[in-house]
Parts: structure tokens; C-alpha cells; sequence
């Protein structure tokens, strides 16, 4: 017989008290890994909406360093000094190794021109591409473009042009009638006229040029450098620029999931920690005249905490393994209640199992640590007190 | 010099501010192999007489020691490796692990003793057999009779065949005849040349000891 075999029989004895025991720090350590896979899951899903909520990428051709703004966006600059754009390079993109992360492309031509006196940027735009990476976009009159020669206006074009629905912008020998208005965006496409790209090009003998791409990428499922690096050996005259703002955001609501699964995660450990502490404390005071027993027949302080120790891991490492059973399994019941994952699997994670039963061993032994030190420190003469 | 010696021993305690004094400059000696009784009222001092001869605490004043070895100056460890090698005791609860079988019970002395490779067990079983429990080595505590009990509690301190035996009321709570066996069984390790020192408020246990020892109010008498 060893050490291990008392602690041992003292956990199978209370078969009961152990059973609690195991199945609270279970439950702290399954909610742990529960927030975890939840938080993981709603992590994707973000960043799954966010990879859809505008560009994340801009192609632009080779530049002299000049600054442009477009779209709030900043990037390097949009003067050429090599070639221009065209929408063959559109087709190439979609050649790049990752390009089943492109979720939009969207070529735009803009061209300046004069409607009434007034100076107006006109934007050639492919209309469906363009809504798919403006979820934003809403007609606030009239209804989407569906011809060629059909414009959507921004809301400050519409006020200052007093243009609505069905009327005529003169371009030239042509008018490009308003099919709708947008509704405030604050961007500034409040303040372009967005007509056909192909329209655009012919109107303005542009060939099939093309003045920058946007591309929304799902970048969760690659490192968004490595495309734009991918995009810039495809397009060797372009610039490709990620625009760090999107790619900030989604970090910080990364962050910020990560940090709320962390915290409750944390919070619900302490939880079980205190289980642990209260459930080792009250065994040590109910098993005083058998830990006295211990000092009389010759065990030595380190024997008697070894045996309190050894029980404690034994159950946090049960615990370890039923809390992660309990946190893999529950999130598939929980989540559709909380979002909509449904396509969230059940699937061994080598690196949760090892983190779930590291952290329920961990908490286990220090919340153990001061009763099991405490015990050892018993007065012998108090705890036999026959003598 | 004696194999159990006590100079001028005195064990105080304090109760808030108020200074209590269990033993007062007690000297002893006991000789190897002798049966000894000490006998006195509740609250005369026995108990912790017991408990300083078994190195569980320490004499306030005074010098312990057994075999020659001071118990006042040895530190925990050495304290607790002390009472492996030269104690075995017997108590009036008996002590006996309640998640334990007889067997492991007598075993567990041998849980922490070196060097055994695997003989643990026989020894277990030979020191069980003494005691006539061999037979129910596989029940618990909770299986057995009071006078059972005592025979494995018993068992569990020779086990490591140690040179004294301290026995602290051993038949308090039993029936007379079952009293009675452990009496025997005392007599017969005393017969093997071991020291035994008994606690017993009874005259009739205290006499099946070679000499008897009175204390009252903390002082040999």
C-alpha cells in the first residue's frame, strides 16, 4: 500500500461527497470551456459579418506616393504612373491561391464631370457587386438601377442637383436617368452618382479601364497580408493595400470576445476554486483525529498534505475530464439560443482538453494548497484528544 | 541511565492570560523492557505525560529522552521519524481508519517506511495473525466489534516491531473479558522484551504491570 491508495480510498468511501466534489469543479470548468467554444463560435460569426461589411482590401495601380481618400479609407495614393487598371485584372484576381476568401470584387471607374454647372464625380460601379459590400446601401426613393443607363445618386447629389426618381442627369449628348436615391450613408457616397461601370466606360471613352478594386476578403480563414502579397504577384503593376481599419476593427471585436470568454471563464474557476477550498476544509476538520493518527504512527508533515494533495488532483483531474465533456458538449444545445451557429460541430480540440484539464488541476491543487498545509500543521495532541 | 527518562520535566498551557501547569517537575526513568502503569485521576497529568514520552509535544522545561536520544531537540521531521522507528501506540478509540480495511490499517505504519520492497504486506498479515484478526483482514472498521477493533489497532503498532509500546487507557472501551485479551496481549509483547507503558485509572489493569506510577495534580507521587 501507498500514499495514493489512502487518498484513494477515502475519495471511493464518500463515494457521494466526491461525486459533488468532482461535478462542481466540473461545472466551472465545463462553463469555462463552454464560454470558450461559444465565445470561439461567436468570435467566427463576427468575423463572418464583418468580413461581408464593406472592402477590406484595395487594389489600386502603381503610384506616385500621392495621397487619396476615398470612402473615409485612406490609402498610399491613386495617380498612375505605370498602367492602368483594367477589368481583366478583375479576372486575374480570382486566380490568387486564396481566392475562395474573396467574398466580393468590385471594381470601380471614377470620372468627373460637369451636371449643371456643378462639378459631380460620377462612379462606375458593378451594382451587384457594389451592394453585396455596401450592406449599408438603402433607396430611400425610387428603386435600384436596372439598365444601363440607369444611376443611383447619393442623398447631397439629389439636394444640390435637385434631381429625383425618373429624372434625366445631362452627361454630354446623353442623360443618365435616376433610377433611385440613397439614403444617408455619411459616407461620402452621399455625394456620388453611381451609374454602370461598363455605361461609364463607353460614355466616357475609358476603354476598360478601371480605377481601383475593392475586394471584401474573409480574412478569419487566412492572414489578409498573405493576399494582398498574392494579389500584387498577380497584378505586378497594381498596388494592393489592406485596409487597416476593417482588419483593426475585426481584431478588437476579436479582442473583445476573447477578453469577456477570458473574465467569465476566470470568474467561474475562482467559483469552483472555492468549491474546492470550502469541500478540502471541511474534510480536513471532519478528518482531524484520523490525520493525528497520522502523526502518532510516524508520517511526517509532507506525507500528510501529499495524501490531502494527491486527493485534490485526483478529483480536479476527473473533474478536468468531465468539464470538458461538459463544455464541448453543451454549447451544440445552448448556442442556436444565443445566435445563430448552427453549424457549430463537435470536435476534439487536443489544446482545449490539455487547457481544461491543466486549469482544473491547477485551481484544484491551490484551492487545496491551504487546507492540505493547514492539516499538516495540526497539533498532533489536539487532534488525538484522547491524549 | 533508564531507556525512558524524564528530568525535572514540567508541561504548562496557557488558557488566554492564565498559565496552567499539567506537569510539575516530573522525573522518571524506565528501563527497557519494563511493563509500566501510570495510574492518577482525570485531569492528573497521565495523558500528557504520555504524549511527551511519545514525542507528540514538547516539555516546556526538562529533558525527554528515550534511548538516549533528547526529544526536545528534535524538529518535526525528526520527531515524526522518531515515533516510526521506536513507537507504536494504542488507543482507547482505537483510531482506526474508517475507509480502510483491517489489513490496510495495519499497513499503514509501513506506507512510509523504507526499504521494505513489497514485504509490507506480509508483515501486515504476520502482525494481524498475532492478534488472532488474521482470518478478517479484509473488513473495515466498521465491520468489526469494539474488541476487534482493538486487536487490529493493536496489530497496526507492532507491526514495525518498536521497542516501546504506549497504550493509553487500551480497554476503556471494552467489556472485561475482551479488556481482559488486550491485557494479555500486552503481557505477551511485554514477554518479547518490548517496553510498555499503559494510562489506566484501573487498579486491576495497573496491577498486570510490573510497577505502577501515581500521578497527582502534575506530580509523581
Amino acid at each position: 500500500m501507498k500514499l495514493i491508495h489512502i487518498s484513494l480510498n477515502n475519495l471511493l468511501r464518500k463515494k457521494g461527497r466526491t461525486f459533488f466534489l468532482v461535478a462542481g469543479l466540473a461545472i466551472g470548468i465545463g462553463a469555462a470551456v463552454a464560454m470558450t467554444s461559444v465565445g470561439d463560435a461567436m468570435n467566427r460569426e463576427v468575423m463572418h459579418a464583418l468580413d461581408e461589411f464593406g472592402a477590406n482590401i484595395l487594389v489600386l495601380p502603381a503610384s506616385d506616393g500621392l495621397p487619396l481618400s476615398y470612402g473615409g479609407l485612406t490609402v498610399s495614393a491613386v495617380n498612375t504612373v505605370g498602367r492602368e487598371l483594367t477589368t481583366h485584372d478583375v479576372d486575374r484576381i480570382r486566380t490568387i491561391k486564396n481566392s475562395q476568401n474573396i467574398s466580393t470584387i468590385a471594381p470601380k471607374l471614377l470620372v468627373q464631370a460637369e451636371v449643371r454647372g456643378t462639378k459631380v464625380l460620377i462612379a462606375g460601379v458593378d451594382f451587384k457587386a457594389e451592394q453585396r459590400l455596401k450592406k449599408w446601401w438603402r433607396v430611400a426613393a425610387g428603386t435600384n438601377p436596372q439598365g444601363h443607363g440607369e444611376a443611383l445618386i447619393g442623398k447631397d447629389v439629389a439636394l444640390r442637383l435637385q434631381l429625383a426618381p425618373g429624372d434625366g442627369i445631362p452627361l454630354g449628348q446623353e442623360n443618365l436617368r435616376v433610377a433611385g436615391v440613397l439614403g444617408n450613408t455619411g459616407s461620402q457616397d452621399d455625394g456620388l452618382i453611381f451609374a454602370d461601370i461598363q455605361w461609364v466606360q463607353q460614355h466616357f471613352h475609358k476603354g476598360n479601364a478601371v480605377s481601383l478594386i475593392e475586394l471584401s476578403a474573409l480574412c478569419s480563414g487566412c492572414p489578409i497580408e498573405d493576399m494582398v502579397a498574392q494579389i500584387s504577384s498577380v497584378l505586378p503593376g497594381a498596388r494592393a493595400v489592406a485596409v487597416k481599419e476593417t482588419v483593426e476593427l475585426k481584431m478588437q471585436a476579436m479582442h473583445y470576445f476573447h477578453k469577456f470568454s477570458l473574465g467569465i471563464s476566470a470568474l467561474l474557476l475562482i467559483v469552483a476554486g472555492l468549491i474546492i477550498f470550502f469541500a478540502m476544509t471541511a474534510s480536513v476538520k471532519e478528518r482531524v483525529q484520523e490525520i493525528g493518527l497520522f502523526w502518532a504512527i510516524g508520517f511526517r508533515t509532507g506525507h500528510i498534505i501529499q495524501v490531502l494533495l494527491t486527493e485534490a488532483f485526483i478529483v480536479s483531474l476527473l473533474a478536468g475530464f468531465a468539464g470538458y465533456v461538459i463544455g464541448v458538449i453543451s454549447p451544440l444545445f445552448i448556442a442556436p439560443y444565443l445566435m445563430s451557429a448552427y453549424n457549430l460541430t463537435f470536435e476534439f480540440d487536443p489544446a482545449l482538453a490539455a487547457r481544461a484539464l491543466a486549469s482544473s488541476v491547477l485551481v484544484g491543487l491551490l484551492a487545496s494548497i491551504y487546507p492540505a498545509v493547514r492539516a499538516g500543521r495540526l497539533d498532533p495532541v489536539e487532534a488525538l484528544k484522547t491524549l | 541511565m533508564s531507556f525512558i527518562e524524564l528530568k525535572n520535566v514540567t508541561k504548562t498551557f496557557h488558557a488566554g492570560e492564565e498559565e496552567y501547569a499539567a506537569l510539575k517537575g516530573v522525573s522518571i526513568g524506565i528501563n527497557s523492557g519494563e511493563f509500566v502503569a501510570i495510574m492518577g485521576p482525570s485531569g492528573s497529568g497521565k495523558s500528557t505525560l504520555l504524549s511527551l514520552i511519545g514525542g507528540l509535544s514538547k516539555a516546556s522545561s526538562g529533558v525527554v529522552s528515550i534511548d538516549g536520544i533528547g526529544l526536545g531537540g528534535l524538529g518535526p521531521n525528526k520527531l515524526s521519524d522518531f515515533r516510526r522507528e521506536y513507537l507504536g501506540f494504542v488507543f482507547q478509540s482505537f483510531y482506526l481508519v474508517p475507509y480502510l480495511t483491517a489489513l490496510e490499517n495495519v499497513m499503514l505504519p509501513l506506507t512510509i517506511q523504507p526499504g521494505l520492497n513489497g514485504t509490507a504486506r506480509g508483515m501486515a498479515l504476520e502482525s494481524l495473525s498475532r492478534v488472532g484478526m488474521d482470518l478478517k483482514s479484509g473488513r473495515l472498521p466498521s465491520q468489526l466489534s469494539g474488541g476487534e477493533q482493538e486487536r487490529v489497532a493493536i496489530a497496526r503498532a507492532i507491526v514495525n516491531k518498536p521497542p516501546l509500546i504506549l497504550a493509553d487507557e487500551p480497554t476503556g472501551n471494552l467489556d472485561s473479558k475482551t479488556g481482559d485479551k488486550v491485557l494479555e496481549m500486552l503481557e505477551g509483547l511485554h514477554a518479547e522484551g518490548r517496553t510498555i507503558v499503559m494510562v489506566t485509572h484501573s487498579e486491576e489493569n495497573a496491577k498486570r504491570a510490573g510497577r505502577t506510577i501515581e500521578i497527582r495534580d502534575g506530580e509523581v507521587v
